[in-house]
């Protein structure tokens, strides 16, 4: 599944109090954490989005995943702009954030079968596939257990499970290593790559550039809100480490 | 997509699980409010007069007691409502799970009605429980069933009748909480929020208690909470209306469909929810 983006623009309301009018304590700025961006990401290919902190590449994909929806541009995903059709992009898209959590009280299998029934999974299917994510991640000893008593890395492998319960063509993973050590890592890339293989979308996000050179094709570099640049992983290298390319374009 | 049914039942059926699973809140919304009645006017009892105990046990109090409990019904209801429901919108809002079921393609409407069934439930509960708190007490002060005198809901038209209406009045203020708690960002705050609408609630309903020249006209019922309360007061002393019972119901129901399309709505807003 083709994804489009053409001339997007996210802004929030500003809250910063440095430029609050002191009289109506509102602020009449806004703060544009994407702007004006535009990029292909093409069926069976990864593209991963780098790029320092609040550089907007969370926002940008909270859009993709029909969470939010930008002020201007459009969002087209297989040839269905998702502003008309905002459901759509919930159910094509796997979206995995750091932001969001899972109900504390509950255990990764329980949260499996409910997410599944919110997808519509066939009790079937779930089975099957519930056997394959958790031995992929391996949750399998900590499937009955509460997320309240969980460790981080333990979470955000159940958060990544739980966001794969519809077997979604399109995955779009926010810093999805986050936490994980690094034999659970290399499963995450694992993962990830195999899913590629078997042609779907990938979009992620990541401050780990191995993860990144090891599953993208091609990476998009933002800096406050604009994508500075997005090339094949060879094309931004150019014979330099993806880090020394990284910081000479930021500069 | 999952089904129109399934999909709110799969959300209703997650919240009571969840109300199980969170002892802490299960004695709290459930419990709490009977055990503590209870305790409280059992120790009234204790220091209370024997000629004041008398009092109470008389033919006269019962009849008062049958205009005193549809109002200390619905204010229990209302108070089970605020516990329940400032927790499953608000403070899943604060713990930032709200969006987990945000992104999935269910609809917000079936998101709403699943959620406000479900605290609908609990609300309900916490309500009866308050409610028999505050009978078993006053059983115990009076030594037996003297209270009930003025009472008359023991026949089967009148407990379904207070089942209708009751479970009609939990959905609404239900409901109404939820918009409260939507609209806030924690679930302290939903909580805050809803204290005005708590005096509002039991003034609305002390004042529906109070007989009135006009007490029967039709129009009354169509005044919500007023008409909750008055069909309560009705049942109580045995004279149901199937009519009023009925208009009641429906009024209830038509204002929670208005609350779940509010809600959707605010659920629809990501400046409100994420
Ligand atoms: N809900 C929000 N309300 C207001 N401003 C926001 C909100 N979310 C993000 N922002 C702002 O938007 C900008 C981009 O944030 P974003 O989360 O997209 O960055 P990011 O690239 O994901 O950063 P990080 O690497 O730290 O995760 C930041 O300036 C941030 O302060
Ligand atoms: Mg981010």
């Amino acid at each position: 599944m083709g994804i489009k983006v053409e001339e997007v623009i996210k802004t929030y309301p500003c809250r910063k109090s440095a430029c609050m009018d002191t009289q109506t304590k509102q602020c009449s700025r806004k703060l544009t954490a994407v702007d004006n961006v535009s990029f292909e990401v093409y069926k069976g290919e990864a593209l991963g989005l780098l790029g320092a902190n609040g550089a907007g590449k969370t926002t940008m994909l909270r859009m993709l995943a029909g969470i939010v929806s930008p002020d201007r541009g459009k969002i087209i995903i297989n040839g269905k702009n998702i502003y008309e059709n905002r459901g759509y992009a919930r159910t094509v898209a796997g979206f995995l954030t750091n932001e969001m959590k899972l109900e504390d009280c509950f255990t990764p299998e329980y949260l499996f079968d409910f997410f599944s029934d919110l997808y519509g999974v066939d009790r079937s299917v779930r089975e099957e596939r519930k056997d394959r994510l958790f031995a992929a991640f391996g949750l399998w000893n900590e499937s009955g257990r509460k997320i309240s008593h969980m460790s981080t890395g333990m979470k955000q492998k159940t958060s990544i499970v739980i966001s794969l319960v519809h077997d979604p063509p399109v995955i779009i993973f926010d810093e999805p290593t986050n936490g994980l050590d690094i034999m659970t890592s290399r499963s995450v890339e694992d993962y990830l790559l195999e899913q590629k293989k078997a042609g779907k979308t990938l979009i992620l996000s990541t401050h780990i550039f191995s993860l990144a050179e090891k599953v993208c094709d091609r990476i998009g570099i933002m800096r406050s809100g604009r994508m500075v640049t997005i090339d094949a992983i060879e094309g931004i290298k150019r014979g330099r480490t993806l880090e020394e390319s990284f910081f000479e374009l930021l500069r | 997509m999952a089904g129109k049914a399934s999909a709110v039942r799969v959300i209703f059926n997650k919240e009571i699980k969840k109300v199980f699973q969170d002892r802490r809140m299960l004695v709290l919304t459930v419990f709490m409010p009977g055990t503590l009645l209870f305790a409280i006017y059992s120790a009234l009892g204790l220091i209370m007069s024997d000629d004041m105990i008398s009092e109470l046990s008389s033919t006269e109090t019962g009849t008062v007691m049958s205009a005193v409990i549809p109002v200390f019904l619905m204010i229990f209801l209302f108070m089970g409502c605020i516990g329940a429901a400032s927790e499953t919108i608000a403070g899943e809002k604060e713990r930032g799970t709200m969006t987990s079921l945000l992104k999935t393609p269910v609809k917000r409407s079936h998101i709403a009605l699943g959620k406000i069934l479900a605290m609908s439930v609990v609300a309900a509960a916490s309500g009866i429980s308050s409610l028999a708190g505050l009978f078993g007490a006053l059983m115990v002060i009076t030594g037996g069933m003297t209270v009930l005198t003025g009472i008359q809901i023991m026949t089967f038209t009148g407990v379904i009748a207070v089942i209708t209406i009751v479970s009609a009045a939990a959905v609404m203020l239900v409901g109404t909480v939820t918009l409260v708690s939507a609209a806030s960002r924690t679930a302290k705050e939903a909580q805050v929020f809803t204290m005005p609408l708590v005096l509002a609630v039991t003034m609305v309903c002390i004042l529906a208690a109070m007989p009135v020249p006009e007490g029967d006209k039709i129009w009354i019922y169509m005044i919500p909470v007023v008409n909750n309360t008055k069909c309560l007061l009705e049942i109580f002393s045995g004279v149901s209306d199937l009519t009023h019972i009925f208009v009641t119901a429906a009024v209830s129901i038509a204002v929670t469909g208005l609350e779940v399309m509010g809600l959707s709505h605010m659920f629809g807003n990501e400046k409100i929810m994420v």
